[in-house]
């Protein structure tokens, strides 16, 4: 027998073409890949820089095939730190996947879905709200919640217009402390919760933000009559194949990198450290 | 299949058909102590000694070397690879240890969506041959895991020690042809009969050293209905010291981490090494984050892993194969056996001692 056969640890070629900072922390770096890479909305990549390590992100570009890819990275790590300091436009980097699920797109079709995201959660949301708006029609709507620390802590300000406009979607936004000039709503994301006006039966969320925060929209969600399995978690754990191999990223029997990242929370909330 | 005889010589015979047709590991049990897992010489096969139980190794670093480079970059030179696979022997097998493989091969060679093409090379040329375990050790606990100290299926040829030879199960084809020249012979139905009463004695001494820590459910159900830590995890896991022994030695252990390296000018490798669940760093995110902080979280984790997460994923066969030796190289005296049984027990006057008495 001699086959050829697909090398799964092998990462793709790929340059940086752009890096934009969102924030004093966020940056979006944009990829041309060296073959094109199809993906799901809410799939996710592992990022390789060149003797420094790999990382799983879920780009923030809009999903489908391309050879153009877009990553919104926080600093906040090995790879994260190095990326921020030292990648610049024309550094070689490697990607391997899509890896994961995906959100369950079919599902949301004829409901309201509903984006919580919390700092830099929105840069995986992007993608979502993107996969959302490519059949805006198929949901009966989309209402996009967004928190950030702070007005200067949002990224993709400039899209926020542009979205509130699409046909039936709102979008509204909180930040964490007052702040001057700010006039909106203050208060973590949670506060955009209150009050709401979404059939609590017929509306799906989708969540991406650290752990705390995803902890307490799900209780407030939960408070609030949801279904379990009408809310899906972006969740966050160590990866390190994105296979479903090496079980470092599970939740229970459950792989974040197979079976995620965006988890039911219907399908985990009965395993120990959930929300870590 | 058919069952021959082989004398001693013919033994002897095919170590030297299988060490010329590849590269022959064995286990041998002719050197002082206990059976030893090691890559055959051709000059040590006059005094090979097959061995009466599992060897103190197991045998995945044949399968999966401990570190292995699976990929070097840019260049997307070898994205696709041409799978040839090794021919490779294993000798001297237990049961414990063929069962490792089909829990290697689950996830690495069934895996549709994602076939390890490392693994594959390694897997699809291997030719096995397996044991019967005329002797049990003091740790050995197969019995309790869906096991047996024998083998069924998933060899090339199992021997079993009989009177001044060896009844040899022939389980394929290649294990046929490779017996050809080793002059075999067809085997007598009283030589067959001696196998079933090795077998059935070794059974019955496995049940006898593990009545102690048998338990009314499976260690699979025991292990999938817990929910919150229990204090068996507490008691028996107090003693970790978080060294990594029991994965390592692990027949069925495949947690693995990929990590890369710079070789020269703008060339990366990527290697791919044995992991260990009971480090702090295996679960740690950036940002210290670590949903697994605890050692006892890390403990319960491995379990989990073994006994509900793994049989949940692959039609209830559970990640560990009774071989014991994690409870032989547990410096804190952690005896698997002892975890397990007490998961049912309410208070720590009622469980088993912890440390374990060590088993010799």
């Amino acid at each position: 027998m001699s086959e050829l056969m697909k090398n799964i640890y092998y990462p793709i070629d790929a340059k940086v073409v752009e890096v934009v900072p969102e924030t004093s922390t966020i940056k979006t770096f944009r990829f041309k890949l060296s073959e094109p890479l199809k993906f799901r909305a809410g799939q996710f990549v592992q990022l390789t820089v060149p003797g420094v390590g790999e990382a799983p992100f879920t780009p923030s570009s809009e999903p489908g095939e391309s050879t153009d890819l877009e990553i919104t990275i926080l600093r906040t790590g090995r790879v994260t730190d190095y990326l921020h300091d030292k990648i610049k436009p024309g550094d070689p980097v490697g990607i391997r996947g899509p890896f994961g699920e995906g959100y369950p797109m079919d599902k949301f079709k004829g409901h309201t879905v509903m984006v919580v995201g919390g700092g830099v959660g929105l840069a995986p949301m992007r993608a979502g709200i993107y996969g959302l708006f490519q059949t805006i029609n198929d949901y009966k709507r989309v209402s996009i919640k967004f928190g950030a620390r702070s007005p200067k802590d949002f990224c993709f300000v400039n899209e926020f217009d542009a979205w509130g406009k699409k046909p039936h979607t709102d979008l509204k936004l909180t930040i964490d402390r007052p702040y001057p000039g700010w006039t909106g709503t203050v208060g973590v994301v949670t506060v955009l919760l209150d009050d709401l006006d979404v059939d609590i039966k017929d509306t799906y969320v989708i969540s991406c933000g650290p752990d705390i925060m995803l902890k307490f929209v799900t209780l407030k969600l939960l408070d609030l009559g949801f279904d379990p399995y009408h809310i899906y978690l972006s969740m966050n754990r160590r990866m390190s194949c994105g296979l479903g191999k090496c079980h470092r990223c599970n939740i229970g029997t459950y792989y974040i990198c197979k079976d995620g990242p965006d988890m039911c929370y219907g399908d985990i909330m009965n395993f120990p450290n959930v929300f870590g | 299949m058919p069952f021959e005889y082989l004398s001693k010589d013919g033994l002897k015979e095919l170590l030297h058909r299988l060490n010329d047709w590849g590269e022959l590991f064995w286990v041998d049990a002719s050197a002082e102590g206990k059976p030893r897992l090691a890559r055959a010489k051709k000059d040590g096969i006059d005094k090979y000694k097959l061995p009466a139980f599992r060897g103190v190794e197991p045998v995945k670093s044949v399968i999966m070397p401990p570190k292995q480079k699976v990929a070097e970059y840019p260049g997307n030179i070898e994205k696709d690879m041409k799978v040839v696979p090794k021919k490779r022997a294993i000798f001297g097998i237990a049961q414990c240890d063929l069962a490792g493989i089909a829990v290697f091969d689950r996830v690495f060679r069934d895996d549709h969506e994602f076939l390890d093409p490392f693994y594959t090379e390694r897997r699809e040329g291997l030719f096995i041959v397996t044991i019967d375990c005329s002797e049990v050790h003091p740790s050995c606990f197969c019995n309790m895991v869906k096991g047996k100290p024998f083998c069924d299926k998933g060899f090339d040829l199992n021997l079993t020690p009989v009177e001044n030879g060896y009844l040899v199960e022939v389980g394929t084809e290649a294990g046929a042809q490779m017996l050809k020249g080793t002059g075999a012979s067809k085997a007598t139905d009283s030589i067959i009969a001696e196998r079933e009463k090795i077998r059935q004695k070794s059974m019955k001494r496995l049940e006898s050293q593990n009545a102690q820590f048998a338990t009314k459910k499976s260690f699979v159900e025991l292990v999938s209905e817990v929910k919150e830590e229990p204090l068996s995890y507490r008691h028996h896991g107090s003693t970790c010291v978080e060294c990594g022994a029991c994965t390592n030695v692990c027949p069925a252990c495949f947690c693995f981490g990929l990590y890369d390296n710079h070789i020269e000018g703008a060339r990366f490798e990527r290697m791919l090494t044995w992991d260990s669940c009971q480090l702090a760093g295996f679960s740690r995110m950036a940002g210290m984050l670590n949903p697994r902080l605890r050692i006892a979280q890390r403990f319960m984790h491995r379990y989990n892993h073994k006994f509900y997460h793994y049989p949940w994923r692959y039609e209830g066969w559970p990640s560990c194969t009774g071989c014991g030796r994690c409870i032989d190289n547990c410096m804190g005296g952690i005896d698997m056996r002892a975890t397990l049984r007490d998961l049912s027990v309410d208070s720590v006057e009622n469980m088993l001692p912890s440390p374990s008495p060590k088993v010799k």
